[in-house]
């Protein structure tokens, strides 16, 4: 099993993330964070295998959080989600993994995330 | 590193040649205008990564990403477009990278430096694709590509590998594979676990290269299909089966089949599903290993026979180390037997 944090200030994402991937895809949850100041916290604390991060949060961004990330765990992947597509070019510029447009669509979190465990 | 560029302006395409060899000198450059011509390049040559421009008029970048990569799927993709509405996109497609123009060489430099190191690791990972394939399933499966081993992501994607391969050849209804697997889950959970290991898999034996080893699907069934790959427990059958043409070259075969069997089939992994074969494979070994000691005492150089005797005992399939003992003084000579005795006093 690969360890998953998942990031939003919005709960109902978080909840909908986590019934698409529990019980079917080989992740455990190991904490879910509604803002990016304890998200890098638990980052150090928890050490997950991947990251699933909203954009825009109050307080730090995903970019932002994205961009932190880097300097203590270079090599995690992080998947960025938002309804604005025009984030995934920022995506790229921060060299994340993926990026899952909102409303979520469940193949496309599944492609994304099985797409990871062969990398 | 090998790269295709194409670009339908020629002031951009030249000036992503320039940045390329401001990047490295020694990059092989295929510049292209028109993005049909390049699916034509495409199938006669492959290259290692393509820079797309995305806004074309014959068809757009991303069309042409996945035409190009249905004919090399190891192909890399970076774009660059003056578009940043299209990254969306390049994520679904696996884009390595998406650079938005005007091109910074800063920026262009570390999208082929991302590459370069997607490059290595794949070399890494495939070594030698045109070396030896081999499977072995006595004593510990090992699936190795020249020296590069295989290396499962989990012990799961073994199994199926292993029970595919145990299968000779016969589809498995993925149901069945399900039950097999996961006898705990209900079915659409297991479902998507197999799902997902297949997928896995499928990368697994990309690695090794060639297409040598391929997972095939049809009507609800994978199936193992091997080219060209030396698998031991076949070489050990082949083995016995010419031994038994009862040639001159009989004894030989025969040592073949005993080399080659370096343990009991996925001894280590202890997979129930082997049991029956396991037990079936480790008679004929027996058999083997008793028929080369016999021809072996036979011969001029009795003392040959030590060696495989030993190997005999160590099997303890008669339970009694004493009865060997008088067995090989009888037939052997008491000066082997005690030879023997020796041995078995430094083993313990």
């Amino acid at each position: 099993m690969f360890g998953i944090m998942l990031v939003d200030d919005e709960r109902h994402f978080i909840d909908e993330l986590e019934d698409m991937i529990k019980g079917e895809l080989p992740f455990t949850i190991l904490g879910n964070c509604f803002n990016g100041v304890t998200a890098l916290n638990a980052v150090r604390d928890l050490n997950p295998d991947v990251l699933i991060t909203d954009v825009l949060m109050p307080g730090m961004s995903g970019l932002e959080l994205a961009r932190k990330i880097r300097n203590i765990k270079p090599d995690l992947p992080i998947i960025l989600m938002s309804d604005n597509p025009s984030y995934a070019v920022n995506g790229y510029e921060l060299g994340v993994s993926g990026f899952l447009l909102k409303p979520l669509a469940k193949d496309k979190v599944h492609e994304t995330l099985n797409r990871l465990l062969c990398v | 590193m090998r790269v295709l560029i194409v670009e339908d302006e020629l002031d951009t395409l030249s000036e992503i040649e320039d940045c390329l060899r401001c990047y490295d000198e020694t990059i092989e450059i295929e510049p292209c205008s028109n993005p049909l011509h390049a699916i034509k390049i495409g199938q006669s040559r492959s290259f290692d990564v393509a820079l797309l421009d995305i806004q074309m008029p014959e068809m757009t970048g991303l069309e042409l990403a996945e035409c190009l990569s249905v004919m090399s799927p190891e192909m890399d993709f970076i774009f660059i477009t003056a578009f940043n509405n299209y990254a969306t996109e390049a994520f679904d497609l696996n884009a390595v990278d998406y650079i938005l123009k005007p091109i910074r060489q800063e920026r262009f430099n570390k999208a082929l430096a991302k590459v370069r190191k997607e490059i290595a690791e794949r070399e890494k990972a495939f070594v030698n694709p045109s070396g030896d394939i081999s499977i072995q399933a006595f004593g510990k499966m090992v699936v190795s590509s020249g020296d590069h081993i295989l290396k499962w992501r989990r012990q799961k994607s073994a199994e199926i590998f292993a029970y595919l391969l145990h299968q000779q050849g016969v589809p498995v209804h993925k149901e069945k594979l399900c039950e097999m697997m996961w006898p705990e889950y209900d079915l659409p959970r297991a479902l998507t676990y197999l799902q997902t290991i297949m997928y896995q898999l499928r990368k697994n034996t990309a690695e090794i290269g060639d297409n040598r080893i391929t997972i095939e699907y049809a009507d609800h069934c994978y199936r193992l299909h091997l080219t060209g790959v030396r698998y031991d427990v076949d070489l050990f059958l082949e083995a016995l089966h010419q031994a038994d043409q009862g040639s001159a070259t009989s004894l030989d075969a025969l040592i073949k089949a005993e080399q080659l069997y370096t343990g009991d089939y996925f001894e280590e992994e202890g997979w129930i599903w082997a049991m029956g074969r396991q037990q079936n494979l480790a008679q004929k070994y027996l058999k083997a290993l008793e028929s080369i000691i016999r021809q072996e005492m036979s011969g001029e150089n009795k003392e040959d026979a030590l060696y495989y005797i030993q190997k005999w005992v160590a099997l303890d399939v008669y339970k009694n180390q004493d009865s060997y003992l008088s067995w090989v003084a009888e037939h052997i000579g008491a000066d082997v037997a005690k030879k023997l005795e020796s041995l078995f006093f430094e083993d313990d």
